[in-house]
């Protein structure tokens, strides 16, 4: 009898790691808590662990038997056991000085067995499989303690090699952030983009998106990822009519969803924003989107999302700091042009003057607004290079260009500002300064400004000329639209410079 | 996601079970609000939640912010936790960690 009893229990150790030896983790726990079913003959079974330092156990996996007919369809089991065929029980319960005793315990979904699951001396979590009465069968206790000491052996190190491999995905993760970002250090938009990407698949979520606070208090789209076509399309997010509530920072500063129809219009089944804060200041949303059933997060989820938003947030502050550093030192080269247009009488107001002439030219041709921006900065700062520069030699002419644009080119700026500091002293025609480029080889930025430097210089007159009129200013032009200049340049600066203020005492 | 409800103490405490997300979020809201319209103290028992999205956090601010003495949220485990301090708004709620706590806190 007795040998019978061991073989029957070798070969229920057998048979337990046997099924819950290979496959995924969650496939390894649902092949014991079938193994505990058959066991036990009791439909629900839930197997529940012990977390590191807490006072609670959770729910790792069920799996919920309707009744006998559906039982071929078993709802197989979840991590945290959701989508079961019956009552729900807990997803944690409290610990207690009885734990490492087999015993009946109330559950949300009736009492149930429950039987501890010890590794050596360590409690690792229970089986609970029910309903039981008060009363269960001893050959029930029984079949729930031998299969529960093979399995606690099993899901002890199915544990923990799910452990490590989410340890050895977090730390991929976090390398891979490492090496992508130092491509794309300080350019927001990609970065926020990157970041989204990555906290999508290290989450698993369907999609997600990073809305930036403007300076009007209005957050905006700057990265999405898997969203449908018609999800952005009419998505607003203006503060007070928006699907997005900010409460006060008096209340926390939280970030609440208050339009759920418009969520759900969207197709999505769930949504996590995380409010990115300066302070007490809103800078953004770093939103994940789950549009499929199944989709949520658990707290490793949390956890990575919790860092990638921090990511964000702080790259949104380091992005705002260098804007206004990027400002502060553009305004210091604008207070250098401006006194090196003070040291000669007719060079008083220059740069001012071709920052007008230069930024309507650009508006003329239909240049994009950035364009448009960046033609204004160059022609602010063109000749700044001239502070370098000893005396009046004729390498003055050649190389002030070239230290102008040393001075901004290792800033963030739109990458039309630097070429077109670069090339104001270039010839349409190839004889210009300093490498003779020639056409549309120019940038567009430096065939308008040499036009609008030329231009300034003609109205200012010197010491050896006197000042000519805009009629005389504009034949000038034309008489030199092909050569110098590019015609069309020329065209537009005839069409736009009767209109303009071109006195030097005009404050801008 | 189940949603059941007794009277403990006079106190009107709604247990929920599941997900709770924007797919189930308009039934929580029509249960949390005509329990709080109903002008009794509300707790709501989060103990069998395991995941709760921006809807479901916003129902329970908005209800607090229509009751603030008089409601409160019992029961969350870790992972709802995380949720709510992601989303800052653990500073407003006022949480519990059981819901004899809860009742007793809110029915005044």
């Amino acid at each position: 009898m007795l040998r019978s009893r061991k073989r029957e229990a070798t070969d229920l150790w057998r048979e337990v790691v046997e099924v819950a030896i290979d496959g995924t983790y969650a496939e390894r726990l649902d092949a014991l808590l079938a193994t505990l079913g058959e066991r036990t003959g009791l439909p629900s079974r839930h197997l529940y662990l012990a977390d590191e330092g807490s006072r609670r156990i959770h729910l790792e996996r069920s799996v919920v038997i309707a009744n006998a007919a559906t039982a071929a369809a078993a709802t197989s089991g979840q991590e945290g056991g959701a989508e079961a065929a019956g009552p729900t029980p807990q997803a944690e319960l409290p610990r207690t000085d009885e734990e490492r005793t087999q015993r009946v315990v109330r559950t949300a979904a009736g009492p149930m067995l429950a039987t501890p699951l010890l590794v050596g001396d360590r409690y690792i979590g229970a089986l609970l499989a029910g309903p039981v009465d008060e009363s269960v069968p001893g050959a029930v206790r029984e079949a729930a303690a031998e299969v529960a000491e093979p399995a606690a052996f099993v899901v002890d190190g199915a544990r923990r090699e799910e452990v490590q491999r989410r340890e050895l995905a977090d730390l991929r993760t976090r390398l891979e952030t490492g090496r992508r970002l130092q491509g794309s250090a300080l350019e927001l938009d990609a970065f926020v983009s990157l970041l989204l990407d990555l906290a999508r698949s290290a989450t698993g979520s369907d999609a997600g998106f990073v809305a930036i606070v403007g300076d009007d208090g209005v957050p905006r789209l700057h990265a999405q990822t898997g969203l449908p076509d018609d999800f952005a399309p009419g998505l607003d997010l203006r503060p007070d009519t928006g699907i997005f509530d900010w409460a006060p920072a008096a209340d926390g500063g939280a970030l609440l969803l208050r339009d759920f129809e418009a969520v759900v219009e969207r197709g999505v089944r769930s949504i996590l924003a995380v409010p990115l804060f300066e302070g007490d200041r809103p800078v953004g949303i770093f939103a994940l989107v789950n549009l499929t059933s199944g989709g949520q997060f658990d707290v490793e989820a949390l956890d990575l999302l919790a860092a990638f938003a921090e990511q964000a947030r702080l790259m949104l502050g380091n992005a705002q700091l260098f804007d206004r550093f990027v400002d502060g030192y553009l305004g210091t080269l604008r207070g250098l042009a401006t006194a090196l247009d003070a040291r000669r009488p007719w060079t008083h107001g220059h740069h001012p003057i071709v920052t007008r002439i230069a930024t309507a030219i650009a508006v003329e041709l239909g240049l994009d607004q950035a364009t448009v921006d960046a033609v204004r900065t160059a022609a602010e700062v063109h000749d700044v290079g001239m502070a370098g520069m000893a005396g009046e030699a004729w390498s003055t002419d050649v190389e002030h260009t070239s230290v102008a644009t040393s001075l901004v080119e290792h800033l963030p700026l739109h990458p039309a500002v630097a070429p077109a500091i670069a090339t104001h002293h270039e010839w349409y025609d190839g004889w210009g300064l300093p490498n003779g480029l020639r056409g549309d080889d120019i940038p567009i930025g430096g065939r308008i400004i040499g036009l609008a430097v030329v231009a300034t210089e003609l109205l200012a007159g010197d010491p050896l000329r006197a000042p000519y009129s805009l009629r005389q200013v504009v034949d000038e032009l034309e008489r030199r639209a092909g050569s110098q200049f590019d015609p069309r340049v020329v065209t537009a600066a005839t069409r736009v410079l009767p209109g303009l203020d071109l006195d030097p005492m005009t404050e801008d | 996601m189940e949603l059941d409800q007794q009277d403990i103490d006079g106190v009107r405490v709604l247990r929920l079970a599941g997900d709770v997300d924007v797919s189930q979020s308009l039934a929580v809201r029509d249960a949390v609000g005509a329990a709080v319209e109903a002008g009794a103290p509300v707790v709501v028992d989060l103990g069998g939640v395991r995941f709760i999205d921006s809807s479901g956090i916003g129902i329970l601010v908005t209800a607090h912010r229509r009751a603030p003495d008089a409601f409160a949220v019992a029961g969350a485990v870790e992972a709802v936790r995380r949720a709510l301090e992601l989303t800052r708004t653990d500073r407003i709620l006022r949480l519990f960690d059981s819901v004899d706590e809860a009742v007793l806190a809110v029915k005044g």
